[in-house]
């Protein structure tokens, strides 16, 4: 009944159109009924759609179906396999070219062909011996091991105190110098002995601090792998630990602890239009940014860091937002905020700050490295089709030599001496952010989209996020301003939130805690009236939140 | 506990994408979406000899992980080589025909295998001892898309086609169906041979002979036959080997060396029909006499089963799942997946669309390679429960002794359920549906069932769908755009709703439907996507089901609600809506209309999709159940059970709250929605939901009263909104005065009352028809009564009883409707009226 015309012109591997041809019952007036189909068929099309195809052709509705149907399915079924005929013979033409050229056996055991999933590890990780100990261990050993820590972080702090203190002596002394005789000129050999001496004392420091930290984190790992091997600590590593929870000495009180300012709420809200989820949102105020990760006097105790035990390898972290600049090494080279938080104890799990940085690093010459691979294919496609090429802001091989990041870019950093976050965000931004008006498309609420989304895949529900996308308030801080950003982060945080809940089952709805982070300093006006949109914008849970 | 199926499950790692949004902002379907929305296509294919697929899952713990669980046996042909069960030519004949008609229904369905070898294929004992195969592990081309879709490698036997070997990093990629036939002829020649290849004959032997057989320029017939069989002869592994010359020319061809010279599988399966007599497969039940059925019924009771076997492998695993544990979990608590902090694989650096350069970030899960079997031995423990659990038991049988003990086992419950239900949707076939809504209504139904149930309720057949498969769906069409932003919008917190497959689905059932409608001046509206949506998670791998329920539904319960025009439907029911709130709870009435809150300003979408776009799946699809067995009036109870539910709340406040509060329905318990508007239905008299628009369609298993004619008229708009109860026809309200069913008042004039009058009616005070509750409280037993309270009144009197009714219902009285008609018009009365 079928009659299948056929074209063997093309010998490719792309697809094709196929003419499928059917005679049509006598008595009509056309003889065939024809139909193209492309071969293979394309995804998410079926034979049924391509007999629906063929019946709503004219004369086709006299086709019986079955009849029409059976011959369509073999008519593709046969275009199929010549099809996939051909195109395995043009790959193993291409495969068997290439073996003999490199003069090879065509068929050999091939490892590629026999790999399965890479077992695990025979050695365990740390992380699983940390969690079991923090799991199994009894609570005497586990308090000894966290009094370890509490014991460390004292070590760290009092020799970075005492560098901090030598440093400002010094430092001091160069002052007085400056200001007794009114001008830097005249004892130029007396300022650079001092110089000199502040070079030492940094390098001597840096030295010990990093021999400190090594030590410890021996230390500390030793215990670890003593607890998990045989349950208990070995005793030579308890004789200097002070077992007096009151032993921390506090560090310079913040200005602002209590934070009696600003505006600090807290909302229960429904994410979803059908299927909704339940999340937490929070309004805090904070003086800088970093104050969410800090540990102030107080804060270390032993079962601050039992908590950060338990939570650290868990599913449930916790993760703060950071602005930076764009190079990552920043934080080390202008010894950032953020790095002398970081420094004031060991970080006993993962790679120090300035390693995690470099990675970073790394990364950004790998990325730049392929954008500007990019622009170079793209420039050479231009000139061979003799069209102009258009500037570029930097030369591709400035390019490729940059580490530093873009706009809108996050890094990552994992932390076990923070407070209550193990996980900082970098979201990497400009001075224009300060001031200029943004719409969704700005790089840097791609940044905070593509922070809910490695949040919401690496298990991570408490996040924090800057909600004016500014650190502290200056002149262009205006209450206009204000709740234009907020608006505009408010509405794209939920719009992420939507997307991060969406194609969930019911029963592994996540459920997170968002912080939006106010800078101190703002006008009461200012605060109220964000708290209120935010009620207006996230539809609250009735009955929970008031 | 023998029947009870066993399940197997498997993981694969799917790729994680970079670059993750649309054009359109929304994200793109990530593999393991698309994975799973491939899914129920795979898992349709149905055959004896196929191992059922049965469940695909996105891991939720392990992130990139997913699962497959399917049908699954203990023993492989491999082992059933190795132990020599297959030596006899009767067996071996049942095993070429069974894998190669299995190989065909593959091929049919447009499905490469791409897995086929001893160890893929399982062996089963039957009854009677004869050795049955079943394949499994086929389609994971199709699933993973030619395994662009997965990254874990898989591990394929030694005897791979020679094209796939080539092309060793893409060993799916690079299957066919003709690569199927190689693997085929591997298959027949050890079952012909009767010997397990491996290992007398190693890998590098094999390898030898590919590379010694290979050649471009050669012979095309080139075969790799002759050259096997000379090895194992030399090797003295073949001592008792019986030569079976015609089964040795299709492993011959089977396993020639250019693809294009290999059979189809069609070939092959026409040569094996010629030489096996097709096997007939006999019913248990085959049988000439009433007498050999009965003796057949005796020997199957006497056999004493446990039951399971009655149950299809979807609702077994259905109730493995109800046992509270997931794949997932008994995976990860056996060790098959290993779950690693989050913490230790974090990506370092994050840009543009959630591109990524650090790709040597370790997965947070690893997992063992391979099919494991999932234990049911708890599930099996708490079905038994000290009881032996019979075939007699799930019918409930002779069992009313022990009934209160198995109800508290809930298992057990339910899988009687499910074998009750298959039952009566056999009954309907032959007693219709009336004879089972009562019985399915108090079951409900179990989401395996409920393509069937639904199908069965709606009336669906081959006619109902014929025509849409005569459409050209590939076609352009006006919808297109509209669609195009709809679909990737609608449920989008269903995982399925999420995947290209069923977007795909649904877009082609949508434009079915409206190319079917446009006659009709149908159009698609949006919401029209929100309804059709159940459908089709119902009916995943067969649309034109999902095309025809969603028609049905539409006519029954959104009749007319997609015109061009449909704003005269749309308030009509509006008005109708509004009139059995004032019926059923006037305090509230009056409090919306005091404030000005009507029924357009947040019912539409609840009508217009009928309550689709304001509720979940989970609840939406019960709700449904329940709709599906009343009558084309069920969606206004719905609503008036809704708003009930909000009553408190909306007394409380004032017009703009009252718009945040109506949306508000996370909480919403369905069961109880449900078995108010069941309430309601059982209190409104039928009558005073008629519409003019009504679909023609009526349901008739509902009670006598729903099935009295109606010589009602529709009102105008402006009439519906004067109106502040609904309106009873006259049938109705004789069939009530006949039953006592009814509270009569009478506002014509006393004399004409007097001269004649109802029985038990009662005349209104002549106050210049004046709203006089001290009057109507006394009435015997009105207080109490949920009995209509019908106004009837004289010709001229028609706008003032009305008013009055309405008097009534701002003073708070439930249950007023007025006679759709005037006392002189009513006709056949004189056998219920009282003359003096």
């Amino acid at each position: 009944m079928a009659e299948i015309k056929t074209d063997d012109s093309a010998n490719d591997s792309s697809s094709t159109l196929r003419e499928f041809v059917i005679r049509a019952p006598e008595y009509c007036i056309d003889k065939y009924v024809r139909i193209n189909v492309p071969i293979p068929l394309p995804e998410y099309t079926y034979l049924e759609d391509w007999v629906g195809k063929l019946k709503a052709q004219s004369s086709g509705k006299f086709l019986d179906y079955e009849d029409a149907k059976e011959a369509l399915r073999k008519f593709i079924y046969d275009e199929t396999v010549r099809y996939q005929n051909r195109r395995t013979t043009f790959l193993i033409d291409a495969a068997v070219k290439k073996k003999r050229e490199l003069g090879m056996p065509l068929f050999q055991p091939s490892r590629n062909r026999r790999l399965v999933e890479p077992r695990r590890k025979p050695a365990v990780p740390f992380e699983e011996k940390f969690t079991y100990v923090v799991e199994q261990s009894s609570s005497e050993n586990l308090l000894t091991l966290m009094r370890m820590e509490v014991f460390m972080k004292k070590q760290m702090t009092d020799m970075i105190r005492a560098r901090n203190w030598e440093v400002e002596q010094l430092s001091k002394q160069c002052e007085k110098l400056v200001a007794e005789t009114g001008d830097s000129d005249m004892h130029p050999h007396k300022i650079s002995i001092l110089n000199e001496k502040l070079r030492q004392v940094h390098t001597t420091y840096s030295f010990q601090v990093a021999d400190l930290c090594d030590s410890q984190k021996s230390k500390y790992r030793t215990a670890v792998d003593s607890l998990y091997a045989r349950g208990s600590i070995p005793a030579e590593f308890l004789e200097d630990v002070i077992l007096d929870d009151q032993a921390i000495p506090r560090p310079v009180a913040p200005t602002s602890g209590d934070h009696a300012e600003g505006v600090n709420e807290s909302f229960t809200i429904y994410v979803g239009s059908q299927l909704k989820s339940m999340h937490n949102v929070c309004l805090v105020t904070v003086d800088r940014l970093t104050d969410l990760c800090q540990t102030l006097e107080g804060d270390w105790t032993t079962s601050s860091r039992l908590e950060m035990a338990t939570k650290l390898y868990s599913r449930n972290l916790s993760g703060t937002t950071l602005l930076v600049p764009r190079d990552p090494m920043n934080h080390i080279n202008s010894s950032s905020d953020f790095f002398k938080i970081f420094e004031q104890s060991t970080e006993l799990h993962f790679d120090n700050l300035g390693e995690q940085l470099k990675k970073v690093v790394v990364s950004n010459r790998t990325r730049n490295t392929w954008r500007a691979d990019r622009i170079d294919e793209e420039s050479a496609r231009l000139i061979s089709e003799g069209k102009p090429v258009p500037e570029q802001p930097i030369p591709s091989s400035a390019l490729r030599q940059d580490p530093t990041c873009t706009v809108g870019d996050v890094y990552i950093t994992r932390h076990s001496n923070l407070h209550k976050v193990q996980i900082v965000y970098h979201l990497v931004v400009d001075e224009t952010l300060q001031s200029v008006e943004i719409n969704s498309r700005h790089p840097c609420l791609a940044g905070v989209r593509n922070i809910i989304r490695i949040a919401a895949r690496y298990n991570t529900s408490t996040i924090h996020i800057p909600l004016l996308l500014i650190d502290r308030p200056d002149e262009s801080t205006t209450i206009a301003w204000c709740l234009k950003r907020a608006e505009m982060l408010f509405k794209c945080v939920k719009g992420y939130l939507m997307e991060v809940c969406s194609g969930m089952d019911v029963e592994s709805l996540p459920h997170y805690n968002v912080h939006f982070v106010l800078p101190s300093g703002l006008s009461p006006t200012i605060y109220a009236a964000i708290s209120h949109m935010c009620t207006n914008i996230f539809q609250l849970v009735p009955g929970v939140s008031s | 506990m023998g029947s009870f199926p066993q399940f197997g499950a498997f993981v694969l790692r799917a790729q994680e994408k970079t670059g993750r949004t649309c054009i359109n902002g929304l994200p793109v379907a990530s593999p393991a979406k698309q994975m799973l929305g491939r899914f129920p296509y795979l898992q349709s294919i149905r055959h004896d000899n196929l191992a059922v697929y049965l469940h695909f899952s996105e891991t939720v713990i392990a992130r990139d992980l997913v699962i497959v669980v399917m049908e699954h046996h203990s023993s492989t042909l491999a082992e059933s080589l190795k132990a020599g069960e297959i030596e006899e030519d009767a067996v071996k004949s049942v095993l070429y025909s069974e894998i190669c008609a299995a190989m065909e229904v593959l091929h049919r369905n447009n499905v490469i295998h791409g897995f086929l070898d001893i160890d893929s294929i399982v062996t089963i004992r039957k009854d009677n001892n004869d050795i049955s195969t079943k394949l499994s592990g086929y389609g994971l081309p199709f699933l993973t898309n030619y395994g662009k879709d997965i990254a874990s490698f898989m591990k394929f036997g030694f005897f791979l086609a020679p094209e796939r070997i080539l092309n060793e990093e893409e060993s799916l990629f690079a299957a066919t169906y003709q690569s199927d036939v190689w693997e085929l002829g591997f298959v027949l020649l050890q079952i012909y041979l009767g010997i397990v290849l491996e290992p007398d004959m190693s890998e590098s032997e094999y390898l030898e002979i590919l590379n010694k057989n290979f050649s471009f320029e050669s012979d095309k017939d080139n075969s790799v036959m002759e050259d096997i069989i000379q090895l194992l002869t030399n090797k003295k592994r073949l001592p008792y080997h019986k030569k079976c010359e015609w089964l040795e020319e299709i492993i011959t061809k089977c396993l020639r060396m250019d693809w294009e010279s290999r059979p189809s599988i069609n070939e092959v399966i026409e040569k094996i029909n010629e030489q096996i007599p097709k096997l007939t497969k006999r019913s248990i039940y085959d049988v000439m006499t009433a007498e050999d059925m009965r003796a057949k019924v005796k020997t199957e009771m006497a056999k004493d089963r446990d039951g399971f076997e009655k149950l299809s492998l979807e609702n077994a695993f259905y109730l493995w799942k109800t046992c509270g544990s997931s794949p997932e979990i008994i995976l990860l608590k056996k060790g098959i997946i290993q779950n690693h902090a989050p913490i230790s694989s974090y990506p370092i650096v994050r840009f543009d669309d959630f591109n990524q350069v650090d790709q040597g970030v370790e997965s947070q899960s690893t997992f063992e390679y391979g099919v494991f079997e999932l234990p049911k031995k708890k599930t099996l423990a708490r079905i038994e429960k000290g009881q032996k659990v019979s075939a007699r038991m799930f019918h409930k049988i002779g069992i009313t002794k022990n009934y209160d003990h198995l109800k508290e086992n809930i298992l057990y419950e339910t899988a009687s359920n499910m074998l009750t239900i298959d039952h009566l949707l056999n009954a309907s076939a032959v007693f219709g549906v009336s004879s089972i809504v009562s019985r399915l209504s108090k079951i409900g139904v179990i989401s395996t069932q409920r393509s069937d149930v639904w199908c069965t309720l709606l009336d669906i057949d081959e006619t109902k769908w014929s025509t849409y498969l005569n459409l050209d769906l590939l076609a352009p069409h006006s919808s297109d755009r509209q669609l195009e932003v709809d679909i990737p919008r609608c449920h989008q917190y269903d995982s399925f709703m999420t995947t290209p497959a069923v977007q795909e689905s649904l877009r082609k059932v949508l434009k079915g439907w409206q190319i079917i409608t446009e006659s009709d001046n149908y159009v698609y509206w949006q919401g029209c996507d929100s309804l059709a949506t159940p459908f089709l998670l119902a009916n995943m791998s067969k649309p034109y089901v999902a095309y025809a329920c969603f028609k049905e539904f539409t006519h029954r319960y959104c009749y007319k609600f997609y015109l061009k025009d449909n704003s005269e439907v749309i308030k009509e029911y509006l008005g109708i809506f509004y009139h059995l709130v004032a019926y059923i709870d006037p305090v509230l009435y009056k409090h919306l209309k005091n404030n000005g809150f009507d029924a357009e300003l947040f019912a539409i979408p609840w009508f217009l999709t009928c309550f689709a776009h304001e509720l979940p799946l989970s609840k939406l699809v019960r709700l449904w159940d329940e709709t599906m067995i009343h009558g084309n009036s069920f969606p206004l109870m719905i609503a008036l059970a809704m708003l009930n539910r909000l009553r408190d709340k909306l007394l409380s406040v004032n017009f703009n709250e009252m718009i945040i509060i109506i949306h508000d329905q996370p909480d919403l318990s369905i069961e109880e929605i449900i078995k108010n508007a069941k309430g309601y239905e059982t209190i409104i008299p039928p009558s005073c939901t008629f519409r003019a628009h009504a679909s023609p369609w009526k349901e008739n298993y509902a009670g006598d009263v729903h099935r009295l004619p109606n010589s009602m008229n529709g009102l105008s708009l402006g009439e519906l909104s004067q109106l502040h109860c609904p309106r009873l026809s006259t049938e109705e309200l004789l069939w009530r005065i006949e039953r006592n069913l009814i509270y009569l008042i009478d506002t014509r004039k006393e004399s004409e009352y007097q001269s004649e009058h109802f029985s038990n009616s009662f005349n209104h005070p002549s106050n210049g028809l004046v709203a006089d509750i001290d009057w109507l409280r006394f009435l015997p037993g009105i207080v109490n009564s949920e009995l209509p309270k019908c106004f009837i009144y004289e010709k001229n009197d028609k706008e003032a009883t009305e008013a009055l009714a309405g008097a009534y219902v701002m003073k708070g009285v439930p249950y007023v409707c007025v006679l759709h008609e005037s006392y002189e018009s009513i006709k056949d009365k004189s056998t219920l009226i009282v003359k003096t």
